[in-house]
C-alpha cells in the first residue's frame, strides 16, 4: 500500500494534478505530443476532442493502463506529491482506486457481468481496506444509495444485465469512489447514454463534487457536456492541446482556428431551419499522416507558409496572458474568422 | 427535378402515410423457449409524409424510431398496419408489392464503415442498382456512377478506389451516392451523422439539405440528437416506448413543446453555452423509460410523468390534433 498522501509537503498554491510534456507513441507513431496541463483541487478539466485526437490515450497514459501498442515516450504525471509516472507497475496498480480512479464510456463492459453488482462493490470496499467482510454489504448498500440507485437493496443482488445503461454508470461511479480518490477521470461517461440519462449522471457528478472537492479530468468530444459541467477546457487536436482557457472564456472567444470552427459547426437550439452549417473544409488527418508544422495548417482558413513549416507552441498571449493558444494568428482568429 | 413519367412531382403533395403501424417481437423465456411475450417496438403509429419534406422522428433508444424506418423498408415484418407511398401498398410479401420499395424508398445507415462492401471498388457498390434494376452496363453504368459521385461532393475518378482509401465523411457520401442511384422519392436516414466527428457532420447535413432542395426529395431523418434535427427538419414527431407523443411543425416543438416528456427531453440537452446552460439546467427526469415488453397500462410515459394523473394510469392518451395545429398524446396538457 502507499502511504496515505501528505498534503502539507506541497505548497498551498501548487495545483494538485499536473501532467508535463507527455508523449505517448502507438507502435512507432505519435499520438499523443507535448500534452502539458495542471487541475486545481476540486475543479472540473475537460479535455475535448474529436475521436483520434489523443485525449482517450492521455487519460490512459496517466494511469498506466495504456494499451500494449502505445508506450509513454516521455513526460510527467504528478497528483499531489506523488510522481505516477515514475512509479512501479505494482505501486502504480495501488494508486488506482485509491488516489485516482477511473469511470469508461461502456459501463455494462466495465462491470463484472458474471457478479451482482452489490458484491461488486463490496469487494472493492474489502479489497482497499474501507471495510470487512461483514460490513462491506452494509456500505456497498449506503453508497449504491448515495450515487442515486433507486431500490439498492433489489437492485444489489441484480446483475449488470438487469441494470439499464445509466444503471450500470451509477455502479461504476460508486465503485470509483469507494477510496474517496482525490482524481477522478471520466472517459466519456455519457456518451453511450440518453440524454434525459446524461442528465441525471452529470448531476450525480455535480453532486458528488461539490460533497467530497472531487477533482475530475473528463474526457469528451461533446461540447454541451463541457459547457454543463466544466470549470477549465483544454482543447485537443491530432496529439496536441491547441487552446486552454476557463470554460467561459472559451466559449465567449476563441484564439484557436480549430476551437472557433468547431464552436461554429455545432448546432444550436436557437438555430434556424435548412440554414446551411458552417462547416471545417477537409477531414481529421490520421496518425500516420500528421502534417508538419501546425497540424490544423490544411483544413485552416488562415494558414499562411509559417504554419505550414513550423508547429506553433502553446503559449500565454501577450494581450491575454489568462488564454492560451497554440497559434500563430491566435490575435487574430475572432476577426478573421466571422 | 428530374421525375420519370408517373411518378409525383408536386412539393407537399402526401407522399407516405402510416396507419396504425404496429412491430411486435416474440420474446422467447422459460426453459422451454416458447413464445409467450412480445416486445412492442412500434405500437400503434400514424403519420404522414409530404413529398420533399423533412420529418423527423425523434426519441431516445428503444423507443421504436429505427424499427418504425427499418418496417417503411420492408426490413422486418410488421405486425399491424398500412404503409401507402404515394397511394399504393408497399411492402408485404409479394414481389410486385416490393417493386417500388427498390426504387422509391432508399436509407442512409449510421454507420458508414459496415455500410460499404470492402473488398468491392466503391463505383460497383454505388452502381449496383443500376446494373441490377436499369440493366445498365459498361461506359453507361461508368458515367452515371460519375455523376453520382460529383453529385455528392467526390471527385468521379474515386470509383474505382476501395472503402478503406476514404475517410468517414467521405464514406457517408458514398453511401448517399448509393441511395440516389434510383432517384428514390424518399430517404430515410437513420442516424446518418451519429457516427461521424464533429467537424465532418455539418458537412453531410449540409449536402443532405442541398440534394433535397435540388432533386425535391423527402426525408425520414431517424436522430436521437435534436441540435441537429434543428438545423435539417420540417416538422418533428416525438417517440416514447413505441408511440408518438407529441408531433408539429419544427419550430412550434422546439419553442413551444406541450408534451412532458418532449420537455424533459428537450430541456436535457447540454447547451454548447455555459452561460446559458448554467441558467436553464433544470432537475433531470428521474428513472428509465419501462420495459417494452411490459408497458405501462395507462400513457406510456406515466411511470416518470411529473404531471400525471390517474386517468392516465388507466388508458393511453389517443393522439389527437389540437387547436394550434399540433398533434399530442396526453390528458393533461
Amino acid at each position: 500500500m502507499i502511504a496515505s498522501p501528505n498534503l502539507s509537503s506541497v505548497g498551498a498554491a501548487a495545483p494538485l494534478f499536473e501532467v508535463e510534456r507527455l508523449s505517448v507513441a502507438i507502435k512507432g507513431l505519435s499520438a499523443v505530443e507535448d500534452v502539458s496541463f495542471a487541475i486545481n483541487a476540486g475543479q472540473t478539466m475537460a479535455l475535448v476532442g474529436e475521436s483520434g485526437c489523443g485525449k482517450s490515450l492521455t487519460a490512459l497514459a496517466i494511469v498506466g493502463l495504456l494499451p500494449d501498442v502505445a508506450e509513454r515516450r516521455h513526460g510527467t504525471v504528478r497528483l499531489m506529491d506523488h510522481l505516477l509516472s515514475e512509479l512501479a507497475p505494482e505501486s502504480l496498480r495501488a494508486m488506482r482506486g485509491t488516489a485516482v480512479s477511473m469511470i469508461f464510456q461502456e459501463p455494462a463492459a466495465s462491470l463484472n457481468p458474471l457478479m451482482r453488482v452489490g458484491e461488486q462493490v463490496a469487494e472493492t470496499l474489502v479489497v482497499h481496506g474501507r471495510a470487512t467482510r461483514p460490513e462491506a454489504r452494509a456500505t456497498a448498500l449506503g453508497l449504491l444509495a448515495a450515487v442515486g440507485i433507486p431500490d439498492p437493496e433489489i437492485r444489489a443482488r441484480q446483475y449488470p444485465f438487469e441494470l439499464s445503461g445509466g444503471m450500470c454508470q451509477r455502479v461504476m461511479i460508486a465503485i470509483a469512489l469507494v477510496a474517496q480518490p482525490k482524481l477522478l477521470i471520466a472517459d466519456e461517461p455519457t456518451t453511450a447514454l440518453d440524454v434525459t440519462i446524461q442528465a441525471q449522471i452529470l448531476d450525480l457528478l455535480r453532486r458528488l463534487r461539490a460533497e467530497h472537492n472531487t477533482t475530475l479530468l473528463l474526457i469528451t468530444h461533446d461540447m454541451g457536456v463541457v459547457s454543463d459541467i466544466a470549470d477549465k477546457v483544454c482543447v485537443m487536436y491530432a496529439g496536441r492541446i491547441v487552446e486552454e482557457a476557463d470554460v467561459e472564456a472559451l466559449f465567449e472567444r476563441q484564439y484557436h482556428p480549430y476551437t472557433r470552427l468547431l464552436l461554429r459547426t455545432i448546432p444550436t437550439l436557437d438555430g434556424r431551419r435548412k440554414t446551411l452549417l458552417p462547416t471545417i473544409r477537409g477531414n481529421v488527418p490520421d496518425l500516420a499522416g500528421w502534417p508538419k508544422g501546425c497540424r490544423f495548417a490544411p483544413r485552416c482558413p488562415l494558414a499562411d507558409s509559417r504554419c505550414a513549416l513550423d508547429a506553433p507552441p502553446l503559449v500565454a498571449l501577450d494581450s491575454d496572458p489568462q488564454r492560451k493558444s497554440a497559434c500563430w494568428h491566435a490575435e487574430k482568429v475572432m476577426e478573421r474568422i466571422r | 427535378m428530374t421525375t420519370p413519367a408517373g411518378r409525383p412531382a408536386r412539393r407537399d403533395a402526401l407522399l407516405l402515410s402510416v396507419r396504425g403501424l404496429k412491430v411486435y417481437f416474440p420474446v422467447r423465456n422459460g426453459s422451454l423457449g416458447s413464445a409467450s411475450n412480445s416486445l412492442r417496438a412500434v405500437d400503434d403509429l400514424n403519420f404522414d409524409i409530404a413529398a420533399g419534406e423533412t420529418l423527423a422522428l425523434v426519441g431516445e433508444s428503444g423507443c421504436g424510431k429505427s424499427t418504425t424506418g427499418n418496417a417503411i423498408l420492408g426490413l422486418v415484418d410488421r405486425t399491424a398496419g398500412r404503409i401507402l407511398l404515394d397511394g399504393r401498398e408497399i411492402g408485404g410479401r409479394s414481389r410486385e408489392a416490393r417493386r417500388p420499395l427498390c426504387r422509391d424508398v432508399q436509407i442512409i445507415f449510421q454507420d458508414p464503415f459496415s455500410a460499404l462492401d470492402p473488398r468491392r471498388p466503391v463505383g460497383e457498390s454505388v452502381g449496383e442498382a443500376l446494373f441490377l434494376q436499369d440493366g445498365l452496363r459498361g461506359a453507361a453504368l461508368s458515367r452515371r456512377v460519375g455523376s453520382l459521385l460529383e453529385q455528392v461532393g467526390l471527385p468521379a475518378s474515386g470509383a474505382a478506389r476501395y472503402p478503406d482509401e476514404f475517410s468517414g465523411g467521405q464514406r457517408q457520401r458514398l453511401v448517399i451516392a448509393r441511395a440516389l442511384a434510383l432517384e428514390p422519392l424518399l430517404i430515410v436516414c437513420d442516424e446518418p451523422t451519429s457516427a461521424l466527428d464533429v467537424s465532418i457532420r455539418s458537412q453531410i447535413l449540409n449536402l443532405l439539405s442541398d440534394l433535397q432542395e435540388r432533386l425535391g426529395l423527402a426525408y425520414l431523418f431517424i436522430s436521437h440528437d435534436l441540435l441537429t434535427v434543428r438545423h435539417v427538419a420540417d416538422r418533428i414527431a416525438v417517440m416514447y416506448l413505441g408511440h408518438i407523443v407529441e408531433e408539429g411543425p419544427l419550430e412550434q416543438v422546439f419553442e413551444a413543446s406541450r408534451h412532458p416528456y418532449t420537455q424533459a427531453l428537450l430541456s436535457a440537452i447540454p447547451l454548447p453555452d455555459p452561460k446559458q446552460q448554467r441558467q436553464r439546467r433544470a432537475p433531470p427526469l428521474p428513472g428509465d423509460p419501462p420495459s417494452s415488453i411490459a408497458p405501462p397500462a395507462g400513457c406510456p410515459f406515466v411511470t416518470r410523468c411529473p404531471d400525471a394523473e390517474p386517468q392516465c394510469r388507466r388508458t393511453p392518451p389517443p393522439l389527437t390534433r389540437r387547436a394550434d395545429g399540433r398533434k399530442l398524446a396526453c390528458f393533461v396538457r
